[in-house]
């Protein structure tokens, strides 16, 4: 059966949509996890500031921290894994939106552990960052359900 | 869709719970001590309480009357113990914009100190006569301080700029010169690790610098001048208890604070506490550590459960009574040595 011109171009923007945002959080993750891996002693003691993470072992949370990041960057360019990928990469981006929002409007603004150009973000503009590729990966969660990639994957809608 | 909507729903609910779990055990906890506390050594027996107008974060008693400041309210009470008559003696907000670096008294001449950092400024208010007055602190910093017993010297803690070498004094601004009583291990961070309060006991002639965040208590003999330490129970280390922040340094969420208020007699000195014990059920605000101050050591401890819901936060002795003031409910404690 052919498809229509319009089903075809919403077809063609879904794969653009499902190519450009799976890698360019893949990219961000493998950015942040790198970051913090390269500066793994002020990482860890920048968990240990954290007011949130009082009760939370600094050296244990870091590497599972760092494991899952790089996990989630690994599972997200490949089309078989990249709908677990958006589903971790959903609740990391969010649970990292809520941390710095209560960090930013509950309690001291410490430093946030991220590396590089994320650390270095006033909290606001890290927080809309965060919350920007969050609604990214939300969207990339239902534009996978039924696209090729899902088909590809042995699931249907 | 459905399906998505339902992960996405426990994706939302999951983050939320992990927030709400971070919140409900953050702040920096009640650090435990190795030893057990000794509760059988000296009794506390319930005597009285009194009710302030407001919550105060000064305490002092002299000549059968509580002195009580308001920071909040910039209000000085007077309470006198045998009528229980309160009346406001000082309510001067303008004068004490800001955060007051520590508020001293002297009795001797009967006189409050309101020490005001920021504006370099020591606040006189002379009881007898109700007079004001103010003089400037010069070019000698101070973050904190307490009137020694002779002349018109302070004993303060202050910080060095641009070193960051915190020390404590004995300055005498009158004359604009100080001498180097004790100097910190050096922070960079403006002093925060190394905070604390003054306490003095006329009848010793001794002061006390008590820190927030570690173990050390130092002892000035003004009449030897000397300097002592008493090391608490819970044998904390000094540690950076700072974190960098946007401009400068600010205090860590982890920053466990182990030493609260304090009051001295002649032989003892009585610390709130906010460590526990092992095996106690010690919450934050209701010990009270009793060291000697001849021999430095730890010789027992009194336990105060919360008064109308609210945790102890100052301590002053007055005769054979510890006075302990819970929000703004002071209750009195006959102290017997057993």
């Amino acid at each position: 059966m052919k498809m229509a011109p319009d089903n075809i171009r919403r077809e063609a923007r879904r794969a653009q949509f499902l190519t450009i945002v799976p890698y360019s959080l893949s990219v961000l993750f493998i950015y942040a996890a790198t970051l913090k891996t390269m500066d793994y002693t002020v990482f860890v003691a920048d968990i240990a500031k954290s007011p949130l993470l009082t009760k939370i072992s600094n050296t244990t949370l870091a590497p599972l921290l760092l494991g899952v990041e790089f996990l989630t960057a690994i599972l997200l360019p490949f089309r078989p894994t990249m709908k677990a990928g958006l589903y971790l990469s959903s609740f990391l981006m969010l649970t990292f939106t809520l941390y710095l929002s209560t960090l930013y409007f509950f309690f001291t603004k410490i430093p946030c552990s991220c590396g590089g150009i994320l650390g270095m973000m006033p909290y606001p503009f890290h927080i809309a960052f965060n919350l920007l590729f969050t609604i990214l990966s939300f969207i990339g969660v239902f534009l996978i359900t039924g696209s090729k990639a899902d088909v590809l994957s042995g699931k249907t809608a | 869709m459905k399906k998505n909507i339902l992960i996405l729903s426990l994706i939302l609910a999951g983050s939320l719970c992990v927030i709400l779990a971070l919140v409900n055990v953050s702040g920096p906890g009640t650090p435990m001590i190795g030893q057990a506390r000794r509760y059988t050594v000296i009794e506390a027996v319930t005597e009285d309480s009194i009710r302030l107008p407001a919550s105060i974060n000064m305490m002092q008693i002299a000549d059968g009357c509580l002195y009580g400041f308001a920071d909040k309210q910039k209000v000085l009470f007077r309470t006198n113990l045998e009528n229980r008559k309160t009346d406001t003696l000082l309510y001067i907000p303008s004068l004490f914009s800001g955060v007051l670096n520590g508020i001293t008294f002297d009795p001797a001449t009967k006189t409050f100190y309101f020490l005001n950092a920021r504006s370099r400024k020591i606040y006189l208010y002379h009881l007898p006569d109700a007079r004001k007055d103010s003089f400037n602190t010069g070019t000698l910093r101070l973050s904190g301080g307490e009137k020694c017993f002779t002349g018109a010297a302070f004993f303060i803690r202050s910080v060095e700029y641009p070193t960051n070498l915190t020390t404590l004094k004995k300055a005498d601004y009158t004359r604009n010169a100080d001498t180097t009583l004790y100097t910190f291990p050096l922070y960079p961070d403006g002093g925060i690790s190394s905070d604390g309060f003054f306490r003095k006991d006329a009848s010793s002639k001794k002061q006390f610098y008590i820190p927030y965040y570690n173990a050390e208590i130092i002892a000035y003999d003004e009449a030897d001048d000397k300097i002592s330490k008493i090391i608490t129970i819970d044998k904390t280390k000094p540690y950076n208890a700072a974190i960098p922040m946007e401009q400068g340094y600010g205090l860590s969420g982890k920053a466990k604070m182990i030493n609260m208020a304090a009051a001295t007699d002649s032989t003892h000195l009585y610390l709130l506490s906010y460590t526990s014990s092992p095996g106690k059920n010690e919450k934050a605000g209701t010990v009270v550590d009793i060291y000697s101050t001849l021999t430095g050591n730890y010789e027992g401890s009194l336990q105060f459960p919360y008064f109308e819901n609210h945790p102890a936060t100052l301590l002053e002795k007055y005769g054979d009574r510890l006075y302990v003031a819970f929000s703004n409910n002071i209750v009195s404690y006959k102290i017997n040595y057993r």
